[in-house]
Formats: structure tokens, sequence, C-alpha cells
């Protein structure tokens, strides 16, 4: 009984809810601000690395090889060793166009690189589940490479990927928590302040809560996108 | 002639599927491919409009050689149109949408001028109430018609039909060639691969008959389904007709 009331006292505490919620807030609005500009970045990027992993011919092989090295690099390293990297590294470096610019900056970079691999593998999945012969049908028609990807594979392949690509749009989220190890003011940093300083471990729920409630919403709309496809699309049963 | 095959070979592997074969169309022929799965007709038509490389031999079209490596693949196919036997129609994309793509995208048509096109051609075929649902909505004969106006709507010098009605139910299959018919009436130039012997009788100038990646026998309909002078052609369509296909 004991043990219960150290528990709810030391992380449910409705005093201490009050008191942490306004720097907590302040804090996620650094980490939503780095989630949404790192996801579209990495939207775009990854679309682009995407294409050009799959780009078909002998001249292509450097820019290909390069496109997988990129994808094994960034792919193998864990976030907390690249948001170091970049977050420390760089403005070590003292060079003009890396150095100098903020943490969050920083820190969108490290999540930026390390989904950008991630979201590539998602892109490419569905590229290649797109049947070769919607592309011979839009290649026989005298579209070009570029056309046929552009108008005819791509458009299939996103909707495919739309929920592989939320799960790790919810990692990108989550991980803005990481990130701020290299300094950054955001969510996690205040929180752990918070409990520091009053020995109250409240301000991590509080934490918890502001991403739980970004996600489960996330995750609703993504069906509702899938339901409204599949009925506009979707032959209705016969 | 508007098209010279010129022994052309292709192999898949160790698969020889066609075996320096030659064949020429002139314009407002139709040209029927005969001969079991597997004898080279769909190749053949995949190497007329570059889907696939041949391996040896030319092709000339309309007095470009096309098989050298130097032509313009994509202008090339803007005038030669193929219909594949799975249909292929974009099921992301409306019907008037799959139609008005190519015209729009590699003839550089304004959307307006495209889609006025696109209703005219479903409107010529039946299908104008169509034009707003998406392909998966529609029957397999509608869908094959769908694919038809697709490839007519580039304006296509030649008609390649590969197999178009094998993947339809039987019931289905008469909508579409329905549509092939009133294409031989505007004079279409067209090679069609087909199991559809009544129909290849009624509709062709000539017939060819391939066997194992040759053209065998080939000569004027009548010819060919009731007096063929190979022995495999007549044991091709005494099967046929044995399956009651003829």
């Amino acid at each position: 009984m004991h043990a219960l009331r150290d528990v709810l006292d030391k992380f449910f505490n409705p005093h201490s809810f009050r008191l942490a919620e306004p720097d907590v807030w302040a804090g996620f609005q650094v980490n939503l601000k780095m989630m949404v500009i790192a996801e579209a970045l990495v939207l775009v990027l990854a679309l682009g690395i995407a294409v050009v992993r799959g780009l078909p011919g002998r001249a292509a092989a450097p820019f290909r090889a390069l496109a997988v090295g990129y994808t094994d690099f960034f792919r193998g390293t864990p976030i907390i060793i690249v948001a170091f990297m970049i977050g420390f590294g760089l403005p070590g470096l003292q060079l003009s166009f890396l150095s100098g610019f903020s943490p969050v900056t920083y820190g969108i970079a490290a999540l930026t690189l390390v989904y950008t691999a991630y979201v590539t593998e998602v892109y490419r999945a569905g590229i290649e589940s797109v049947h070769p012969s919607q592309r011979a049908a839009a290649r026989s028609l005298g579209l070009s490479y570029a056309q046929a990807m552009r108008y005819v594979v791509v458009p299939q392949a996103v909707r495919r990927v739309v929920p592989p690509l939320l799960n790790d749009f919810v990692g990108l989220q989550k991980d803005t928590a990481i990130v701020g190890v290299i300094g950054i003011a955001e969510v996690a940093q205040q929180a752990q302040g918070f409990s520091t300083t009053y020995g109250d471990f409240t301000s991590y729920i509080v934490a918890s809560m502001f991403f739980i409630f970004l996600t489960i919403p996330l995750a609703r709309f993504t069906d509702h996108l899938i339901a409204r496809r599949e009925r506009r699309e979707r032959a209705t049963a016969f | 002639m508007f098209l010279h095959v010129e022994n052309v070979s292709k192999s898949f592997g160790d698969l020889e599927v066609l075996k320096r074969v030659s064949l020429e169309v002139d314009l407002h022929e139709v040209v029927c491919l005969i001969g079991a799965s597997g004898s080279g007709k769909s190749t053949l038509l995949r190497c007329i409009n570059l889907l696939e490389r041949v391996d040896e031999g030319t092709i000339v079209v309309d007095g470009q050689t096309i098989t050298n490596g130097k032509v313009d693949v994509n202008a090339l196919r803007r005038d030669i149109g193929i219909v594949f036997q799975s249909y292929n129609l974009f099921p992301h994309m409306t019907v008037l949408q799959n139609v008005a793509l190519a015209p729009r995208k590699a003839r550089g048509l304004s959307r307006e001028r495209a889609e006025i096109a696109a209703k005219d051609l479903l409107e010529r075929i039946g299908l104008a109430e169509k034009a707003d649902e998406y392909p998966d909505r529609l029957s397999g004969g509608q869908q094959q018609r769908v694919a038809i106006a697709r490839a007519l709507a580039m304006n296509p010098k030649l008609l390649l039909l590969d197999e178009i009605t094998s993947a339809l139910d039987p019931q289905l299959v008469s909508e579409v060639l329905a549509l092939v018919r009133s294409l031989t009436e505007v004079g279409m130039t067209m090679i069609i691969a087909t199991h559809e012997m009544q129909f290849a009788r009624e509709v062709s100038d000539r017939v060819c008959f391939l066997d194992a990646g040759r053209i065998l026998e080939e000569g004027p309909p009548e010819q060919i389904f009731t007096a063929p002078t190979q022995p495999r052609t007549q044991a091709f369509l005494s099967r046929v007709i044995e399956a009651g296909r003829l």
C-alpha cells in the first residue's frame, strides 16, 4: 500500500502536474518544430534517394552506389551517435557553412539524415511493389522513364507505403527527445530538469502524454486516408 | 510497306523465343498472329514497339530502322499503340485520366484539349458515363475497352493487340471484339495476337501461324483456316476445332 502511494505521489502528483506543465509544454514545442521540419525534409529527400536507387543502366551505377552507401551508414548508426557527430562535431570544425548553427538545427539535421535512410527503404519497397506491367504500359504510350515514374509508378508507390511511413514518423517524433542530448531545450531535457529540481517524476508523465496525444490522431488520420482510397479505387464487393 | 520485320531473333536466356521471323505489314492492313501459347506472338509484338530489344535482325517502321539503338524510343511508341492481355490500366487514375495522360504528357496537349478528346473517345466506345470512375469499378470488358481507348488517344499509326480477350470471361469477349471490328472499318493498321479463331478469320487480311518462334505459314484467312498447307498448322487448327473454338 505504501509503495503504491509512493508511485502515485512521485509520478501522478496533481500538484506537480500543474507545476511542470508550462516548462514541459515549452520544451515540447521545440520537439514539434523539429519533427515537422525533419518530416517534411525526409519525405522529399527519401523519395529522391529511392528513385536514384532504382535508376536503370550502367551510367547510373555510381549514383546507385552512393545511395546504397548512404542508407547503409545512417540506418546502421544509432541516432544518438549521429546527433553527437553532428551536434558536437560540426561546430568544432569551425567551417562557416557547417558550423555556427543552433543545436536545434543540428538536431533536425541528425533526425533528417537517419530517418531519410529508413524512409528511403520504405519508398523503395513501395516502388518495387508496383507491377512492372504498369511501367510497361506507361512506356508503351510514349512516356519517358521519368514521366512513367512521376505519373504512374511513384503515385501508386506512395499510396501503398502510407502505413509504414507513418510508423517511421512516430519513431522520428519520439527520437526528437533523443537528439536533445546535444543541448536542446526540448521536452525530455525540460522534464528531467523538473524532476531533478523537485525529486518528482510527474514531469515525465506529462511529457509522454504530449507524445501519445500526438501519435493517436496521426494513426487515426492514416486509417481514414486508407479507407477513403479503398472506397474510391477498389471495386465494391461483387 | 509500313512495317518490315526482317529475320528477327530474340532469346530469353537459353530459350529462343523468336527465330529469324520476317513479317511485312502495309498501312490499313489487319494481320492476325495465331499459334499456341509460347509460340512467340507476344514477344514479336513487344519487339515491334521496343518493349523488348531484338537480339538479331531489323525492324523498319515507316521507313525508319528502329532496331539500331539510335531511334527515339518515346517518339516511336507514341505512334505504335499496344494493348495488353491484362489491360494494365493505371489504378490510381480515373478512366478519363487514364485516357488523357499520354496525350498530355507525351504529346504536350493541354489538360483541357486532352480531356475533351478523351471524352470524345469514351463516347465513341460507349463508356462516357464511366469517365470519372476508377478502373477497378469496371468490368473486365469495360477495362479492356478503356485500355484500347487509351492507346487510340495517341492516334497511333499502328496498333498492336496482345491477346486482349484472353483474360476476359467469355460473355465479355464480344464487346471487346466489336470495338476492334469497328477499328478495322476505319482502316486502323493492326497486328493482333489472338486465340479467337473465328474473329481472326473474320477481320484479318492475313493470318500468320507461329510455331516455336517461327512464322510457319501465312496467307489469307480463308486459306489458312480451310486449306492449311503445313502439317503443324493443320494439327493446331484441328486441336482448336476439337476445343470448339472455331
